[in-house]
């Protein structure tokens, strides 16, 4: 208890607060700018924090990265371009609410879910994170991969297509995952000689051209009158949300703060399998399922709820076992060490300071968020009262700068347009680029921990079969599976043993 | 043009063959080495699942695809996917801000059909306050030669 009050009173030091300001800030703005993510801000910033104190530069390099996970949710509600992996889901509802004039109430809800889930993680970090980043840690390669097909499994359920389609873009990510050099032997794998793509594809480049592209494609196919169908809201009332929405909200968002906690724990996918995992969720209690995808506000509440909490608790395990579970948390790792402080078990009795005072200052990084976005609000869909025909050149615009911008290269503008292309194409015709992006990102995560759970295994697959956990999530994937098979198989018994 | 069905069965039947194609480029790569799997053990089970998955639609009853019922205004389209292809080219050989330009105004002029005057003045302003946005604000080193040149580069 004295660590969380010192916590509290060194994270309300004045200096500290500005700092949690300024990373919020900045964080928001990187999330709304598609291409520049939170891991280049926070590495462009590392240099500024050599001379700040310790806890002060991992306060402002976290509010970066839960900002931004607020920021890519604006530019996914608004024009469907997601700012961030995270924010995928957040374009089904997300985008069909502000195609129905609701894009107020989505972006107050996207803030409001974001901050509730906030406090949860927060109280939930201090009280009981030590504890659970340990057992988290039992998630070895084996069970990380289970984990990943599980997730799969959920994004065939959340797809707006057919299993089977949805089932071949999944396929099709994975393919993609897998262009550039070889994580292992160096090999090169389909880059055809072009030295951009060594490196990979990148998710941005890709989330861009398949999102924000092709929706502008889309819209430039249509007829006038079909096209005017983003509304703007007129009244302020109107760009709130409003009793229905909270009633209908209530539950999602707690239930995807503590799934958020939970998964944001586990190294590599947690946060992103979170925001599936909830809307899946939310889509399974829903009452009216067939709602989701048309701009039901559980989708987005629950989703948003939870890649919020996922950001938070992802500091756990940096700080307690100074493991770090992303790519944003390597880098925040590099910043303490650059100062001399190595996180681990012994973090919060060597320096409370930083252990207490990070986790005590999201409580006030999220308090900073709604003040800053609510208000702001009116600004962002203000956006909508463009005249498509305006509107929609300078989006494509912004989708080749923003494409440029990851890597300076003309190479990453060329994919995102041949994706925009391809996502224009997948859409007409039925299949649903969502699983595509989805697989995509968790296609990397997938080969590493396969490869190196059949190297733990010297090669033998059963070694997935015979650790409980990974054999429980890889049991629930396959149930998830049968599921709508059975239920199909049953609809068509049924009526014949009733006729006879 | 074709229908959606035909269209469907055409895509699906390039995701076969880009499946059959990943799935031989994955065994060159080799599926193991020794007892540890090999660089195209990934890319092999992605690409058979692809070509399998995407078969069955591929093959399938070309109802299968529903029409959404959506005409396509060819002209807008094709400005827009013109100044796609535009933005992909072009920043490296006559400058960001001419590309954009020139992007702008074929989609406005010829997709959208705003007057020519009005769309040459808009163009000139999205595209320079974007120029100005990414390459004085944030820093990001856009292509332009003209602009350059201007600055004594």
């Amino acid at each position: 208890m004295a660590g969380i009050l010192g916590g509290l009173a060194h994270a309300a030091l004045p200096a500290n607060l500005l700092f949690c300001f300024i990373g919020v800030a900045l964080g928001t703005a990187v999330g709304v700018l598609p291409g520049i993510g939170p891991t280049a801000t926070i590495s462009l910033l590392l240099p500024i924090t050599f001379h700040m104190e310790p806890a002060s530069a991992v306060i402002m390099l976290g509010g970066i990265y839960y900002g931004a996970m607020y920021g890519g949710s604006i530019t996914s509600i608004l024009i469907r371009v997601p700012g961030e992996a995270s924010t995928v889901i957040t374009c089904i509802d997300g985008y069909e609410m502000a195609r129905r004039g609701r894009a107020g109430p989505a972006l107050g809800m996207a803030a409001f879910s974001s901050f509730i889930a906030g406090l949860i993680a927060v109280l939930g970090m201090m009280i009981v994170g030590p504890v659970l980043a340990r057992a988290a840690y039992h998630f070895g390669p084996v069970e990380i991969a289970a984990l990943v097909v599980l997730g799969l499994v959920m994004v065939v359920m959340i797809s707006s297509a057919s299993s089977l389609r949805a089932m071949a873009m999944i396929a099709l990510g994975l393919l993609l995952s897998t262009i550039g050099q070889d994580f292992v032997t160096g090999e090169e794998r389909f880059t055809f000689g072009i030295a951009t793509l060594t490196d990979g594809l990148g998710l941005a480049v890709i989330a861009i051209g398949l999102f924000g592209v092709s929706e502008i494609l889309m819209l430039a196919g249509q007829r006038e009158e079909d096209r005017a169908v983003i509304q703007s809201p007129r009244r302020l009332r109107e760009l709130l949300p409003n009793r229905e929405d909270w009633s209908r909200s209530g539950w999602p968002i707690l239930r995807g703060s503590f799934l958020g906690f939970f998964l944001g724990l586990l190294p590599g996918a947690g946060a992103l399998v979170s925001t599936f995992a909830s809307y899946v969720l939310e889509k399974k209690l829903a009452r009216q399922p067939e709602r989701f995808g048309r701009g039901a506000i559980e989708g987005l509440s629950g989703p948003e709820a939870s890649n919020n909490a996922a950001a938070q608790s992802a500091f756990v395990p940096l700080l307690s076992l100074g493991i770090p579970p992303n790519a944003v948390m390597g880098v925040v790792l590099g910043a303490l060490m650059i100062q001399g402080i190595a996180p681990g078990p012994r973090l919060a009795t060597d320096h409370p300071d930083i252990f207490w005072g990070v986790i005590a200052s999201m409580l006030f990084g999220n308090i900073m968020l709604v003040i800053l976005n609510v208000p702001m609000v009116r600004l962002f869909v203000s956006l909508l009262r463009v005249p498509t025909r305006i509107l929609a050149p300078c989006i494509l615009l912004f989708c080749a700068v923003g494409a440029y911008s990851i890597n300076n290269n003309m190479v990453d503008v060329a994919v995102a347009m041949i994706c925009g292309v391809l996502g224009y194409v997948l859409r007409r015709t039925g299949f649903d680029p969502v699983p595509l992006l989805i697989a995509f990102v968790l296609g990397g995560i997938l080969e590493k921990s396969v490869r190196q759970a059949l190297l733990i295994g010297y090669g033998s697959p059963y070694v997935f079969v015979e650790r409980p956990i990974a054999l429980s999530l890889l049991v629930v994937a396959v149930l998830l599976l049968l599921l709508p098979l059975a239920r199909q198989i049953l609809a068509v018994v049924q009526p014949r043993s009733q006729s006879t | 043009m074709p229908s959606v069905a035909a269209m469907g069965r055409l895509v699906a039947a390039t995701l076969v063959l880009t499946g059959i194609f990943g799935a031989v480029g994955g065994y060159r790569l080799g599926l193991w080495i020794g007892p540890t799997p090999g660089p195209g053990l990934m890319p092999f089970a992605a690409s058979v699942l692809l070509a399998a998955f995407a078969a069955v639609p591929a093959l399938g009853r070309a109802r299968a695809f529903a029409e959404d019922g959506a005409a396509t205004v060819w002209p807008r389209f094709v400005s827009y996917t013109g100044a796609a292809g535009l933005l992909c080219v072009a920043p490296p050989l006559m400058g960001t801000t001419a590309s954009f330009i020139a992007a702008l105004v074929l989609v406005l002029a010829i997709g959208e059909r705003i007057s020519a005057p009005r769309s040459l003045a808009l163009s000139l302003v999205i595209a320079l306050a974007t120029v100005a946005l990414f390459r004085l604000a944030l820093d990001v080193p856009l292509p332009d030669p003209v602009i350059d040149r201007l600055l004594g580069r």
